[in-house]
């Protein structure tokens, strides 16, 4: 547990010390993506609102993947990290841990942005509020996150050219969401039913990022 | 002496990339206070065989230890007493010196105040000391100044270097080369790779070349450093060279398109006499010399033999 506190606060160290447009950009992110998510926070497609936030974990935690996985990579960081003294499992863990944080951080703060758009247009906060409980959409979201942090430390060591891994990790929420919706035609599944298949999905990808950080995969060389 | 209580213990080691055989049944041993110099030209293998040692890499075949533990188990224990140099610098590029050290110190087990001490004793008055901006405004010197400042964190018992002078200025250099000599009276085992023969002369106790997957010791490095030697350069046939060769017992070898005989200064005395020799065999005689022999030269002749 130490090791992976230890992990999450270089991660932080390293976020808090980035150039500073990196944060406008966020900025900018969130807000924009809270307006649109606002137009789908009515009755009808509250539904849709909560998937569209989903659909903003591979922004968010893609990047983040980007920075604490391959960009580490890319400058040799990682190669000392694995010879560092800390073990393995917790350098993957800690910096899955920290971008489930962070983005689950940011998705939050996108979803109260578009609730707050919807109550300056004149809806009622608390009808908005039991359209879906606030926890289920974190609870979405967190396990979107998860499942995007894993899928990106797996495929970081294991794809060669690591500018598709934003668009491996859209298509797998895609694949994912998509077939969830089709069943749910079928037998009714709710979001919750959609967070334990995503965890689920992400807890294999977890596995298989650890299985190849343990090999030598993790250095096999880059093409960006 | 047990494996255990050799520091560096290499037996057998084959690795190959594809049908690219990299290490073709390396062995090597090394025990505390050893300071052993790696050689060998551009894709021999030296990187390779230092990512195998850290268990970065797996070997195909063969087995290696590190103070006793195999690297292949990634243990933590191993790294926290391993000093690491590799080919980047690895160094957190948003944060300083300090913070990166701090991050290093603590994944090693080294207490606070150990790192602050290390850090005044030996760092404070250089330049990355005194600088507190991210390491990524650095210059590649300092950035390997960083990744010297913390392979030495702690004083490990074993250390790992890759290249480890490239880019130092004179200063750093000699830093370097402190911090080797201190590792040393702490009984630490050191291991360079570099290009730079210059460097593993000074420092090193025992060299050891890596050419086609095979590691070649150079023994009693005293006697390579700084030899003396007759150097005879003719122009003659093929067929002199090889009646040379019978009759001296000699070594010559083709260089700058010069027939080339090189003689050991012990063995002066016949060099009048082939000189003689050669004459009567029809040979033009360019160059009769005594040479100081550099560590380098002694390489270089290793790899001129070779061919």
């Amino acid at each position: 547990m130490k090791q992976i506190l230890l992990i999450i606060s270089k991660e932080w160290v390293g976020f808090i010390k980035s150039d500073k447009w990196i944060f406008l950009i966020y900025g900018i992110l969130i807000c924009a993506w809270g307006f649109l998510i606002s137009n789908n926070m009515h009755s009808l497609s509250s539904k849709t609102g909560a998937l569209w936030l989903a659909f903003f974990s591979v922004i968010i935690s893609g990047n983040f993947s980007n920075t604490a996985f391959v960009a580490e990579r890319m400058s040799g960081a990682l190669e000392i990290l694995l010879t560092s003294g800390l073990s393995r499992k917790s350098i993957v863990l800690g910096k899955i841990f920290f971008i489930v944080i962070m983005s689950t951080i940011m998705g939050t703060l996108c979803y109260f942005i578009a609730l707050g758009v919807r109550t300056a247009k004149g809806d009622s906060f608390q009808v908005l509020i039991r359209l879906i409980p606030l926890w289920k959409i974190i609870l979405l979201y967190a396990s979107a996150c998860f499942l995007n942090a894993t899928c990106g430390a797996w495929l970081s060591v294991r794809v060669k050219s690591p500018r598709l891994l934003p668009f491996v990790n859209l298509m797998v929420l895609g694949i994912i969401v998509v077939s969830h919706e089709l069943l749910s035609y079928k037998i009714g599944l709710s979001l919750w039913s959609l967070s334990m298949v995503m965890t689920f999905v992400g807890l294999i990808f977890y596995l298989f990022a650890l299985r190849d950080f343990n090999s030598e995969r993790v250095l096999q060389p880059l093409v960006y | 002496m047990t494996t255990s209580s050799k520091s560096i213990f290499v037996q057998d080691l084959y690795k190959r990339f594809g049908d690219k055989r990299v290490l073709n049944g390396v062995n090597l041993e090394l025990k505390e206070k050893t300071i052993f110099g790696l050689v060998g030209l551009n894709g021999a293998g030296k990187t390779t065989f230092i990512r195998l040692l850290l268990g970065l890499l797996n070997p195909d075949r063969g087995s290696c230890s590190i103070l006793g533990i195999n690297p292949s188990s990634h243990s933590p224990l191993l790294y926290k007493r391993a000093g690491v140099v590799l080919e980047h610098n690895g160094f957190f590029s948003n944060l300083s010196v300090m913070e990166n050290l701090h991050f290093f110190a603590k994944a090693r087990d080294v207490s606070e105040s150990e790192l602050h001490t290390y850090f005044e004793k030996y760092w404070q008055e250089t330049d990355i000391g005194k600088d507190n901006r991210p390491v990524k405004y650095f210059s590649r010197g300092q950035r390997m100044q960083c990744a010297l400042c913390r392979a030495f964190l702690g004083f490990p018992e074993v250390y790992f270097f890759d290249e480890p002078v490239v880019a130092l200025d004179m200063e750093a250099y000699r830093k370097f080369c402190d911090l080797v000599k201190v590792a040393q009276t702490k009984n630490a085992t050191i291991l360079i790779s570099s290009h730079q023969l210059d460097t593993i002369e000074e420092l090193c106790t025992s060299v050891g070349i890596l050419e086609k997957g095979v590691l070649t010791i150079v023994q009693e490095l005293e006697k390579k450093k700084s030899r003396e030697q007759w150097t005879i350069k003719t122009e003659c046939n093929d067929n002199v060279k090889k009646v040379i060769e019978e009759v001296t017992g000699y070594p010559t070898y083709y260089k700058n398109e010069k027939w080339q005989l090189v003689i050991a200064k012990d063995s002066e005395n016949v060099v009048p006499e082939l000189v003689s020799t050669l004459v009567s065999m029809g040979c033009l005689i360019k160059e009769v010399k005594l040479d100081k022999m550099s560590f380098r030269d002694s390489i270089q002749q290793y790899y001129d033999e070779k061919k």
